[in-house]
C-alpha cells in the first residue's frame, strides 16, 4: 500500500491552504496512478487548521465530483492528533455536502455571485 | 491641533469602550491630533496593537496624529521601548528587546507565513505557560486561524495589529490582535443580503459551526468554523476571549459564553486572548 507522509509532501506547512493543496496534489496523483487504497500518514506533522483540510478536501472534490465516494474510500488517514481528528472530519464534511449536494452548492454559489456584483 | 487625552487602559469591556472613542475623536475632524498620555497611569498590549493601528490608519490617510512623548510615564515607555512600539512610531534609536512582551508587530495580507512563528516562538514558545506539547500545538493552529481569518475577510487595508504582554503578578498571559477593517456582523450582513438584518444576530451567525463568508468562485475550497474551533477549544480549557467587532462583543469566560450590543460602533474586529498562568501544568482536561 502506498503510504504519503504528510510531513514531507507539505514542507511542514500545516497551517495553510498550500499545503493542503500539496497533498492534495500528491494524493490525487496517487489515486490515480495505483487505483488503488492509499495510507496518508501524519506523524509528527502536527495539528492542522481548518484552512488547510479545507483546502485539500476542496481540490480533491473540486473537478470529480461524481468520485468523492470513492476517493473517500481509497483514503486512511492515520496518526492524526486528537484536534485534527475533529477538525478532519468536519472539513470532509462540509467539502463533500459542497461538492455532491447540487442545490447546496448552488445556493452558495448564488450568494457569491451577488456578493461579486 | 486639537489635544486628546489617551485614558488608563486595562481588558475590561469600558476600557475597549475607551479605546474606540479615542479612535472616533482621533478621524472624526479634519484636524492634527496630539495624543497625550498625562492622564495615562496603565496601557495594556490591547491598547499598543490599537495605538498602531491608528497611528498606521493616520499615515495611510495623511492625517496628522502625534505623540507627546513628554507625557508618557517611565514605566509605560519602558514597555513601549520593550514591545517594539517606541522604535516603529517615536524613538527610532531604541531596539526592543524580549523580555516580558510579546513584540508589537503589523501583518499585512502578504505575511501569513509570520503568524505562525510569531505564535509559536514569541507568544507560547517563552516558556511562560506551563504547557504539553500537543496543547501548545493546537492552541498556535488554532489562533493563527483568528488571524487568518482577520487577514483574508476583513478587507483592511493595513492588515491587522497584534501585542502581547505577560502579566507575572496578574498570572496572564494576553495577546491582542486588531483590524480595521469592515468588521465581521457587517460582513455577514453584506454577504447574507437580507436573510439576517441586525449586526447581533450577524455576530452569532458568524461563530456557528460551517458558517463562512469566504467566497468560493474564486478559490477551490469553502472556508468556515475558524472561530468555531476556536470557541470549542478555549471553553474545553478554560481560556478567555473576547471579540469586539462593530457594535457587538462575543466573549468565552470558562463554560460561559455571551454575545452583547455594544454602544459604540467599532468598525473592525478586535480580538483579545487572555491565558490564565496556573500553578500546574497547562494541558487537556482529559489528560
Amino acid at each position: 500500500m502506498t503510504v504519503i507522509n504528510v510531513k514531507k509532501v507539505t514542507d511542514n506547512d500545516r497551517v495553510s491552504p498550500v499545503g493542503g493543496e500539496k497533498l492534495a496534489k500528491k494524493v490525487s496523483q496517487e489515486i490515480k496512478k495505483m487505483n488503488q487504497k492509499i495510507t496518508v500518514d501524519f506523524n509528527e506533522s502536527g495539528s492542522h487548521t481548518s484552512l488547510f483540510f479545507n483546502a485539500f478536501y476542496g481540490y480533491l472534490f473540486k473537478d470529480d465530483a461524481e468520485s468523492i465516494e470513492s476517493i473517500v474510500s481509497k483514503m486512511k488517514m492515520v496518526n492524526l492528533t486528537k484536534l485534527d481528528t475533529g477538525t478532519n472530519e468536519k472539513c470532509k464534511e462540509n467539502s463533500v455536502k459542497q461538492y455532491s449536494d447540487i442545490d447546496y452548492r448552488e445556493s452558495i454559489e448564488k450568494l457569491n455571485y451577488y456578493e461579486e456584483e | 491641533m486639537k489635544r486628546i487625552f489617551v485614558p488608563t487602559v486595562n481588558d475590561e469591556k469600558d476600557d475597549f469602550l475607551n479605546l474606540f472613542n479615542l479612535y472616533q475623536k482621533c478621524f472624526q475632524d479634519p484636524v492634527e491630533v496630539i495624543l497625550d498620555f498625562s492622564e495615562c497611569n496603565f496601557f495594556r498590549q490591547n491598547g499598543v496593537a490599537f495605538l498602531g493601528g491608528i497611528l498606521t490608519i493616520g499615515n495611510r490617510e495623511k492625517k496628522m496624529i502625534y505623540l507627546d512623548e513628554s507625557t508618557i510615564k517611565s514605566a509605560l515607555k519602558t514597555n513601549l521601548c520593550q514591545n517594539g512600539f517606541a522604535t516603529k512610531f517615536f524613538d527610532k534609536s531604541v531596539a526592543p528587546w524580549t523580555g516580558n512582551s510579546i513584540p508589537y508587530q503589523e501583518f499585512s495580507n502578504k505575511d501569513f507565513h509570520s503568524i505562525f512563528p510569531y505564535l509559536n516562538e514569541r507568544w507560547l514558545g517563552r516558556g511562560w505557560i506551563n504547557i504539553q506539547e500537543e496543547l501548545k500545538d493546537d492552541i498556535v493552529t488554532r489562533i493563527y486561524e483568528l488571524y487568518a481569518n482577520s487577514l483574508e475577510h476583513s478587507k483592511s487595508e493595513e492588515g491587522c495589529f497584534s501585542c502581547g504582554q505577560n502579566y507575572n503578578s496578574y498570572n496572564e498571559l494576553a495577546l491582542s490582535l486588531v483590524d480595521f477593517g469592515i468588521g465581521i456582523p457587517n460582513t455577514v450582513l453584506e454577504h447574507l443580503k437580507g436573510d439576517i438584518t441586525n449586526t447581533l444576530d450577524a455576530m452569532k451567525w458568524a461563530i456557528k459551526e460551517g458558517n463562512s463568508t469566504r467566497k468560493i468562485s474564486n478559490t477551490t475550497y469553502r472556508g468556515g468554523m475558524g472561530l468555531s474551533l476556536v470557541q470549542e477549544f478555549l471553553t474545553l480549557n478554560g481560556g478567555c476571549m473576547e471579540i469586539y467587532s462593530n457594535d457587538c462583543l462575543y466573549g468565552i469566560k470558562g463554560q460561559e459564553i455571551y454575545f452583547e450590543k455594544l454602544p459604540v460602533n467599532f468598525p473592525g474586529t478586535f480580538v483579545n486572548i487572555k491565558l490564565l498562568k496556573d500553578e500546574g501544568f497547562y494541558s487537556y482536561k482529559t489528560n
